[in-house]
């Protein structure tokens, strides 16, 4: 019935969901868990403000279309990427910054349109999203970013997302210009690329709890605690297989492979 | 029922095709890998419509440059109008203007970006060079290493300039950017959680913005 190697994994996920409702369940009855700030978010606010104060837009992209997103393990690297986006749009709505995002993925198109647009719903300033403050890019991704970038002027650039190969590019292009950024991508390649031209990166797994560290919704806040709780679990984990491994005992390591 | 079937209708199909595709993934069952094999099938009809939705957003964009007279941007904008649906339509009959103007417009644009690229890493390694605090002087110290470790006058240095970058690229780099891949990870799979029990709604362009900040 199961595929082979596949029966102890199911079991981790259904413990790892079983973990998370019951986290959610305890948060929904009021236990409130410390959730530590993450310097990308605070960065956000401080750069939106100096982007109205020099009267220039703010600028956000998401990745390239160098694979499609529906090829899968993609998608929550946008997702996550997206939803900052929206938490930018309501920042840009409140403070009277302008916002352009350059979109790469003719599939994540509407999204963005949709979640850019309820950010300044949210702000109460529908009236701030026309149509190009969402623009597709088409083929030619790079080149269109960096063109929105010189050309609008830009105060600061924030590349979070998939953001592929053209990180590079899109860094210089926007440093050139004096605009801050704040970048982050899962993509361990060009992570480092984003380490290095950003003043702010969201590292590691900063960049999926973003969105919960904004909301302080019960459901993400659970997500938060029960990704902490699994995550030490995982080093124990890790730990006592280094252990046993240097012990000659392949245990751990077989019965993960069931 | 209707607010019912909107709001709660995309997160219901979603929490369907995840059972279907996740069951997919850990039961071995020709039923299942039918089903998966008909929604990857959809997913890719429905990416192609979205292309459609991108060209439709490229034109609003570019009249709206034309409407306000955006400068230095209105006197482009026409050359593109012009040349989409010409493009399109020579596409379709696969006319060879098309791949001219594909192989020598197109792809000459995208090589003469990918050539960029060496000059912004220049760029960016001498913004990277200027020592700010420890850690950028811990990077620069370990990019200087990992340099002469590659650059045969390192070796001519010194002989040990080789092993210290050996040591530095498959120990510590390897042991940093794997910890990262875990805990990337378990960030994948909180959000497929979240995303399966209908609690993550971003896909569906439902922000929920108003609750946020």
């Amino acid at each position: 019935m199961f595929k082979e190697g596949m029966i102890v994994n199911f079991i981790l996920l259904s413990i790892m969901t079983v973990g998370y409702l019951y986290i959610l369940q305890k948060i929904k009855g009021g236990y409130l868990p410390e959730i530590r700030n993450i310097p990308a978010i605070d960065a956000l606010k401080e750069y939106t403000g100096r982007a109205v104060e020099m009267g220039r837009p703010m600028h956000f992209t998401s990745g390239d279309t160098s694979q499609d997103i529906s090829s899968g393990e993609r998608f929550p690297n946008v997702l996550s990427g997206l939803r900052i986006a929206g938490y930018l749009a309501s920042l840009c709505g409140k403070m009277g910054a302008d916002l352009i995002c350059s979109i790469g993925m003719p599939t994540i198109l509407p999204l963005a349109e949709d979640i850019v647009k309820s950010g300044f719903i949210a702000a109460g300033v529908p009236e701030k999203f026309t149509s190009e403050t969402v623009q597709f890019t088409g083929g030619q991704y790079a080149a269109r970013t960096i063109g929105n970038i010189a050309r609008y002027n830009i105060a600061c650039n924030v590349l979070v997302g998939d953001i592929g190969s053209t990180a590079w590019t899109i860094c210089e292009a926007a440093a050139s210009i004096g605009a801050t950024q704040i970048g982050g991508t899962p993509n361990d390649s060009n992570m480092v690329v984003l380490v290095v031209c950003s003043d702010y990166t969201f590292l590691g797994d900063e960049q999926y709890t973003a969105g919960a560290v904004i909301s302080k919704n019960p459901p993400d806040l659970a997500s938060i605690v029960a990704m902490d709780f699994f995550k030490a679990a995982g080093m124990v984990l890790l730990f006592l297989s280094f252990i046993l491994l240097n012990m000659g005992n392949n245990w751990i390591i077989n019965t993960l492979r069931l | 029922m209707g607010d019912l079937l909107r709001n709660e209708g995309p997160v219901i199909v979603g929490f369907v095709c995840a059972i279907i595709v996740i069951a997919n993934y850990y039961f071995s069952s020709p039923v299942l890998s039918n089903a998966v094999s008909s929604l990857r099938n959809n997913t890719s009809l429905l990416a192609a419509f979205a292309s459609g939705l991108g060209a439709v957003n490229l034109i609003n964009v570019n009249y709206k440059y034309i409407t306000t007279r955006r400068k230095g941007l209105w006197m482009i904008a026409p050359i593109y109008l012009v040349l989409f649906p010409i493009n399109t339509i020579l596409g379709i009959y696969r006319h060879p203007v098309y791949d001219f103007l594909y192989s020598q417009i197109n792809m000459s644009i995208g090589i003469a970006l990918g050539a960029f690229v060496g000059f912004f890493l220049v760029q960016g390694v001498y913004r990277t060079l200027r020592i700010k605090n420890v850690e950028s002087l811990l990077l620069v110290v370990g990019m200087f290493l990992v340099i002469l470790r590659k650059a045969p006058i390192g070796s001519l240095i010194w002989s040990g300039f080789v092993p210290i970058g050996d040591w530095l690229l498959f120990i510590p780099v390897v042991g940093g950017i794997r910890a990262l891949i875990i805990i990337y990870g378990f960030g994948i799979v909180s959000i497929g959680i979240r995303t399966i029990l209908g609690y993550e709604r971003t896909q569906f362009g439902i922000l929920a913005a108003a609750k946020e900040e």
